[in-house]
């Protein structure tokens, strides 16, 4: 108790006056107000003075207010940064901007008007949201200025959409002199809190909350981030847990996959042509995949609610809640318990969740068991065969909706990236020599490699792959391409292509040759890691490359590759080669595998893992020759 | 009647069983096969039987044959003993003189090649030798019996081709020791390694465990060019044997200075057979390699093997050298190749 009163009555003395939400000329006052205590050359990079959120909850109505001082000391702050970006979902949410200006150094203030607010669709793929975004571009601004905005977003709950959820970052990638963030809610709508940043001090009472914190220091940026896996948030919800978001979410699925009557016939259909269970999984997988179009269909009433089954087949669109459903409906159809399972594409860590919330999720998928297997199928992938997993939601957050379970993550599969790479070379007396390649890409590597080609004629599907072949193998050579396995859905995408290389060495001076091993070397390159403040997942590949390479017999080698062995906590190398004497050729086959499992990187690791990538880079060339 | 020409009677004459000695010791046994083919001269003259000296020349040097030869020569001189009724050796003495020098003698050059035992070796020559001078004597005392008459004039019991080769070889030995002492005063830091001593070499920053006898560390460019941290000889008994520690510079290249290897290797043992490995040393990003080639010349073994390792910075190696009979090949090649294996890096 005596903690608490200490707590208070710190907050109290160090809380600024203005530290509520503010509009109007009260804004532009303060705004000034911290623009004039600031010190000079103190701030070399785009600084807020104040970020203020206040949410009220009052006869079921909720109204988040907020408002925003920014400072901008260089040209490239103000080139970057003076506009604000506002998130709001218009089927349920009303946006208003208050107050919006700049102020001059000189203290002259320019209004933002109707003129300089854009209101434009932020992701049209998102499954519960109809996520808008209203850009406000500040006029006027200067070197050594501000701007700042003041807005309030309003929705009211329904008996349709009962639930609500509001999620803070405090610390962002600018510095943060003051933030508070304060809600109060009456007895229609209990509300639930939750804070995952150590920089924030919070104080909670029984229907009123409060944070702040002065001096946020930016986060760090770096390559590849989830920032909502990184930094800690704030989060209000009227979603006591998990399965109260479950139980949200669950009777639109329940009551889409109800009206199923066009299932049936669909499914006997497939039945009769499919060879065994197997392959009417992959039959109806295909279906809902690539015969079901995507269109986003999260109009008022079906932000998280799919529409019937039946609609769907009859219009032969949906999106990923009107596919899941579909697909679930025509699993159930051969006895395969399927179920709806909510995923969160930015997110990989369970863990910095925040409080129960709808909100947190962008995406559903489909999950069951088979054979002892759990498969998640993104029906909105037309790309993916059914027993790989969509690589955009491997290891996301995601919620079942069908068991008891918490959040969990969507599987990763050891490897993400699998590539088999056959050469056939004949070495010509004269240094020459003509190659045969066979690539197989598998699973969701044979996914990716589809989705590039799949939009593109055959001229320009051979075309990409020259391209891949000048960038990985050689820039100069004029590969001929053969391509199978773009148009379907399998686990396998094959290309095979022919080279003729022009002599590029002589043989009277000497056999001395090192054959890049490029397809795997190719792997290699692209798998540098470059974070260097956050860890990170690494996808997992494995490349098998099986070389036969064919020289004259009177070349007499007598010296060949090395064993690789290398082997670590991180992946391995491994390699052994094969020589066979023949009349006029003689033969050396050399098989290599390279396998890096997936995992997660510590950023402590990230310098370890891409130095051991770049000793197996340096050994991949496959080295032989003849000396005497 | 028949007048044989004069020479044909006489044998050599009388030679002293310590100068004969002498001279055997002072040529390093070479005299031994003359003594042979002298004999057979002698019994020749005397009794008349078809013996070529030339041959019996070699006897001793092909060895296996001596047992046969030196049971004709004995009987030779029983019967000469018996004709002339001159003290002799009986036929069991001679079986046995027999016995016991083939013996030794052929002994001597088994434990060379297969036991490798020093001692015994020496311990067989000498009996080889006494026997020898007991032989002497006997074949002195049959010349006597008969006219004899030098080859060449004799001063003070040698005749002027025996003072000859004598002092040559003399000379011979006294290069050879005075090479030695030399050896010996460079090789002031040489000591013996006991199996199962774990060398370390800190100015390399390596350890590794010698597992075999008779190795030795040598002063640095005992057995290369001079370039090695370290230097160890294998037993002296076999052509060649050593172990040597190189280190390189962060500036050299792992996978070079591996595939250097390789290839010199190919270079320097014509015909060879290679084995090449890499792997990763355990917990870290530094690699290993292991180069190994082998080769047969002129009947005997060749093996190299380099054990490079990273580190952190710079490479360090330790290579393997061995020449030898392809007996001791096998009996080697399996300690020594790891041993090399064997080494460690340390912090440096």
């Amino acid at each position: 108790m005596r903690s608490k009163l200490f707590l208070l009555l710190s907050l109290l003395l160090t809380l600024p006056v203005s530290a509520e939400f503010l509009q109007g000329d009260a804004l532009i006052a303060r705004a000034k107000q911290l623009a004039s205590e600031l010190e000079p050359d103190a701030h070399s990079a785009l600084t807020g003075l104040e970020r203020t959120y206040k949410v009220e909850v009052k006869d079921n109505k909720v109204t988040v207010y907020g408002h925003k001082i920014w400072f901008y000391p260089t040209t490239a702050s103000v080139q970057n940064n003076a506009y604000e970006s506002i998130y709001f979902n218009q089927l349920n949410e009303q946006l208003t901007v208050l107050t919006a200006a700049s102020i001059s150094p000189a203290g002259k203030v320019n209004y933002v008007n109707e003129s300089h607010q854009k209101v434009i669709a932020e992701d049209t793929y998102n499954t519960f949201t109809e996520t808008e975004k209203m850009i406000v571009s500040f006029p006027a601004v200067e070197v050594g200025g501000i701007t700042l905005i003041a807005y309030k977003i309003e929705e009211t709950l329904t008996a349709e959409r009962p639930f609500w959820s509001i999620r803070s970052y405090p610390q962002q990638t600018a510095d943060m002199l003051n933030y508070s963030f304060v809600a109060q809610w009456d007895d229609s709508a209990r509300l639930y809190f939750d804070n995952t940043s150590e920089l924030v001090s919070c104080e909670q009472q029984p229907a009123r909350v409060f944070c702040y914190a002065v001096n946020l220091v930016a986060a760090e940026s770096d390559s590849v981030v989830n920032w909502g896996d990184q930094l800690g948030q704030i989060t209000l919800s009227t979603e006591p847990d998990w399965q109260a978001v479950k139980a949200q979410v669950r009777p639109g699925f329940v009551n889409a996959i109800e009206n199923n009557q066009g299932v049936q016939p669909l499914v006997d259909e497939f039945a009769d042509s499919a060879d065994g269970k197997q392959a009417l999984i992959q039959r109806i997988f295909e279906f809902v995949a690539r015969d079901i179009r995507y269109v986003s269909r999260s109009e008022a009433g079906y932000d998280i609610v799919p529409h019937n089954v039946d609609e769907t087949i009859d219009n032969r669109f949906g999106d990923c809640k009107d596919k899941s459903a579909l697909l679930i409906a025509m699993l159930r159809a051969i006895n395969i318990d399927a179920e709806p399972v909510l995923v969160a594409t930015k997110r990989e860590r369970p863990g910095m969740a925040g409080a129960a919330a709808v909100g947190l999720f962008d995406h559903v998928v489909v999950c069951f068991s088979f054979a002892g297997q759990q498969y998640c199928l993104d029906p909105t992938d037309p790309y993916t065969q059914w027993q790989s997993t969509s690589d955009w939601i491997q290891g996301r957050v995601a919620l079942n909706l069908s068991n008891d379970a918490s959040l969990t993550t969507i599987p990763r599969p050891r490897y993400r990236w699998q590539l088999q790479a056959q050469s056939d070379i004949t070495i010509t007396p004269e240094g020459g020599q003509q190659e045969l390649v066979t690539l197989t890409f598998l699973n969701e590597y044979a996914s990716l490699m589809r989705q590039n080609m799949a939009g593109l004629s055959q001229p320009k599907r051979l075309e990409y792959m020259v391209d891949v072949y000048h960038e990985v193998a050689n820039e100069d050579a004029e590969p001929v391409f053969e391509i199978s396995g773009v148009d379907t859905m399998s686990s396998r995408l094959t290309t095979h292509s022919d080279t003729t290389y022009e002599p590029y060495f002589n043989p009277q001076q000497g056999i001395s040759l090192a054959e890049n091993d490029s397809w795997l070397r190719g792997e290699l390159s692209s798998s540098w890691l470059n974070n260097e403040v956050y860890g990170q997942y690494y996808p997992g590949f494995l490349v098998e490359s099986e070389y036969k390479i064919q020289v004259p017999h009177e070349w007499a080698l007598n010296r060949f590759p090395p064993d690789l062995n290398l082997e670590h906590q991180y992946g391995k190398l491994t390699r052994s080669y094969r020589f066979e004497e023949g009349d006029e050729l003689d033969t050396l086959y050399v098989s290599t595998t390279l396998s890096m499992p997936s995992r997660y990187l510590a950023v402590e690791e990230i310098k370890a893992f891409n130095d051991l990538l770049n000793v197996f880079y340096k050994q991949a060339p496959i080295t032989f020759g003849h000396d005497s | 009647m028949t007048d044989s020409p004069r020479t044909y009677h006489k044998v050599a004459p009388y030679r002293a069983v310590c100068l004969e000695g002498l001279l055997t010791i002072v040529t390093m046994g070479c005299y031994l096969f003359v003594w042979f083919a002298l004999a057979a001269r002698d019994c020749k003259r005397i009794t008349g039987r078809p013996f070529t000296p030339i041959l019996w020349f070699f006897a001793p040097v092909v060895c296996l044959p001596l047992p046969f030869a030196s049971h004709i020569l004995l009987k030779t001189f029983s019967d000469i003993e018996a004709q002339r009724q001159l003290p002799g050796w009986s036929k069991m003495q001679n079986i046995v003189w027999n016995g016991l020098f083939s013996g030794a003698y052929i002994g001597a050059y088994v434990v060379a090649e297969l036991i490798d035992s020093q001692t015994l070796q020496f311990v067989l020559w000498a009996v080889a030798f006494i026997l020898f001078l007991l032989l002497h004597h006997r074949l002195n005392r049959i010349r006597q019996a008969f006219e004899s008459e030098p080859m060449m004039h004799r001063f003070a019991g040698f005749n002027a081709l025996e003072w000859g080769v004598g002092l040559l070889f003399l000379a011979l030995w006294a290069g050879l020791f005075w090479a030695l002492g030399q050896l010996k005063l460079v090789n002031v830091e040489t000591t013996r390694i006991e199996p199962g001593s774990e060398i370390v070499v800190p100015e390399a920053g390596v350890r590794f465990t010698v597992n075999q006898e008779g190795w030795e560390n040598v002063p640095i460019g005992t057995v290369t060019d001079g370039t090695a941290e370290y230097e160890l000889r294998g037993p002296a008994s076999l052509n060649n044997m050593w172990y040597a520690v190189f280190t390189y510079t962060e500036h050299d290249d792992f996978r070079e200075v591996a595939q250097n290897r390789y290839a010199t290797y190919l270079e320097v043992l014509p015909g060879a057979q290679c084995t090449a490995s890499r792997s990763l040393q355990e917990g870290t990003e530094l690699l290993r390699s292991v180069v190994s080639c082998e080769n047969t010349e002129a009947g005997d073994k060749q093996l190299y093997i380099s054990h490079l390792i990273e580190r952190e910075k710079g490479l360090v190696e330790l290579v393997g050298y061995m020449w030898v009979a392809p007996r001791k090949y096998t009996q080697y090649k399996p300690q020594f190749i790891r041993d090399v294996k064997g080494l460690i890096a340390d912090e440096k």
